[in-house]
């Protein structure tokens, strides 16, 4: 504002021109999002449930993360494994954290149906079989089956590659032996 | 090199990822949860850009400047604006302003040249102009303003805020003590004042912005004109009860109508929160409008609108705040 009390037109202007940036920049934003949005979520509340999580924590895990990716957007090179990634640490820390009893019940997310819930496990052997395997071994599976290879999934989780195709040659063998036994069945 | 059994395995996994995705097609609403997310990310971005635009330090600089009488243009007692400058009073002590300056050290002033006389005799006569307008500017600010006080926006005259009251600054101000509200029962009027200019402390909320935060819109309601602010907690994401955020409703009192949406499944807790004082919390049973609350918004320094399920955790509903100085 000038002496005069009036505002300067220069500094009005660049406020506009400003704000249509950030207008058209969010607007591609959400554009660009909104199709990352469709084609990844289902896989990644997959992905947790075969991290061991029950829908209802896989679909409020992946909500809370595909946010934080939405936040963070344009510094994402990689937005499909940057999701895995964080989905993937957010689950650990819901699984050793302790629940307040007298905490608010959060809402739940509205991508799950509150009338789909039902056992994972009944829907497949597989399932049973993921639940099975050690962790390391569950890990390395449940990143295989999104169709990360083993070289990404070794520099995501920050371990060798060899160690990733031992896990999972071990989760592989471990899966071959439950399916013969449900084929002798 | 792939073995029968391995082929078989990975038969049986793409099997299992197949009906794994199939069955979280019918369990996820992808749509509901895709506009959640971009619900969240558009009030994060509204909130983040009024941070960004808000220089609170200029604004409040500027007020105070509005407040402090200018001398005369020529002058010899002032800055190169014209404006008395406590910096550049050769009398004021160091790291004191001449606010602070107590009223009889002038006599131990070693006076010596008639013009340093005349000047410091009009930097006391500023300094005591400067102080009893900052105290009756304080008690305007602290009893709430007026309409000729408030910038107008061209559709509303409810002001958007983040301000501190002028004790926040960081140097001392005096204030003083606040007196009650008055909370007045008729709609104020809503005349523009010409000639008054928006400051930097405000930001005006338009139709426009109004429609960048989802859960607060313009709505009718059956009693009244369309002059209502509704905040939706429906249209809010789950985890965000706090509806109105930093609001400062600068001027009015407002009636709130708190319903529980149709859709819900059991009794909706409604809280209202002004500072952090709970005044009012009521249960309202589903599609079913609770009791009117009047609430004094003026001068509130925030404003929270909690609504908690009681019961089932998929309650919502909407507050509508009758305010008559909202206008389209």
């Amino acid at each position: 504002m000038n002496a005069d009390g009036r505002y300067d037109e220069v500094d009005e202007g660049a406020t506009v021109a400003d704000a249509q940036q950030r207008a058209g920049t969010r607007l591609r934003t959400e554009v660009e999002f909104t199709a990352f949005y469709r084609a990844t979520v289902r896989q990644l509340v997959f992905f947790l449930v075969n991290h061991g999580a029950s829908e209802a924590l896989a679909a409020d895990v992946a909500q809370e993360t595909m946010i934080k990716a939405l936040r963070r957007w344009t510094d994402l090179e990689s937005p499909r494994a940057w999701v895995h990634k964080v989905a993937s640490r957010e689950l650990l820390r819901a699984f050793v954290s302790v629940e307040d009893p007298t905490a608010q019940m959060p809402e739940p997310t509205a991508l799950l149906r509150t009338d789909a819930v039902a056992e994972w496990e009944t829907r497949h052997d597989a399932a049973l079989m993921l639940g099975d395997l050690p962790p390391r071994q569950r890990q390395v599976l449940a990143w295989t089956l999104n169709d990360f290879t083993p070289a990404e999934i070794a520099q995501i989780l920050g371990v060798s590659p060899e160690a990733v195709r031992a896990s999972l040659k071990k989760a592989r063998r471990a899966a071959a032996s439950y399916y013969r036994n449900q084929e002798d069945r | 090199m792939t073995t029968p059994e391995d082929d078989a395995v990975d038969r049986w996994l793409d099997e299992y990822r197949r009906v794994g995705l199939d069955a979280l097609d019918d369990a996820l609403d992808v749509e509901a949860g895709l506009h959640e997310t971009l619900a969240q990310f558009r009030i994060t971005a509204t909130e983040d850009a009024l941070e960004d635009n808000l220089d609170v330090d200029a604004g409040l600089r500027e007020a105070l400047a509005a407040v402090n009488p200018a001398p005369d243009a020529g002058s010899d007692s002032g800055g190169s604006d014209g404006r008395f400058e406590a910096d550049t009073d050769p009398f004021a002590s160091d790291g004191q302003t001449s606010l602070t300056t107590p009223p009889d050290v002038a006599r131990f002033v070693p006076y010596t040249h008639q013009p340093l006389r005349v000047h410091h005799q009009a930097a006391q006569l500023l300094s005591t102009l400067a102080f009893v307008a900052l105290v009756v500017w304080g008690v305007i600010w602290l009893s709430g303003r007026t309409p000729s006080d408030v910038p107008h926006a061209k559709t509303t005259n409810v002001q958007k805020t983040v301000v501190e009251p002028p004790t926040m600054a960081s140097e001392p101000v005096p204030t003083p003590p606040r007196p009650p509200a008055q909370p007045s029962a008729q709609p104020r009027a809503t005349q523009s004042s010409p000639g008054r200019q928006p400051t930097s402390l405000d930001v005006a909320i338009t139709r426009e912005s109004l429609d960048e935060l989802p859960h607060v819109s313009v709505g009718p309601h059956p009693t009244s004109s369309d002059n209502n602010l509704v905040f939706d907690t429906c249209a809010s994401s789950r985890r965000v009860y706090s509806l109105a955020g930093r609001y400062t409703l600068l001027e009015g009192t407002g009636l709130l109508y708190p319903t529980a949406h149709p859709a819900t499944d059991g009794p909706v807790v409604f809280t209202i929160t002004v500072g952090s004082r709970v005044v009012h919390q009521e249960t309202v049973a589903p599609n079913a409008t609770g009791t009117a609350f009047k609430l004094d918004v003026t001068g509130a320094p925030l404003i929270e609108l909690r609504v908690s399920p009681a019961g089932q955790s998929t309650s919502c509903g909407t507050v509508l705040l009758r305010d008559p100085t909202v206008r389209r």
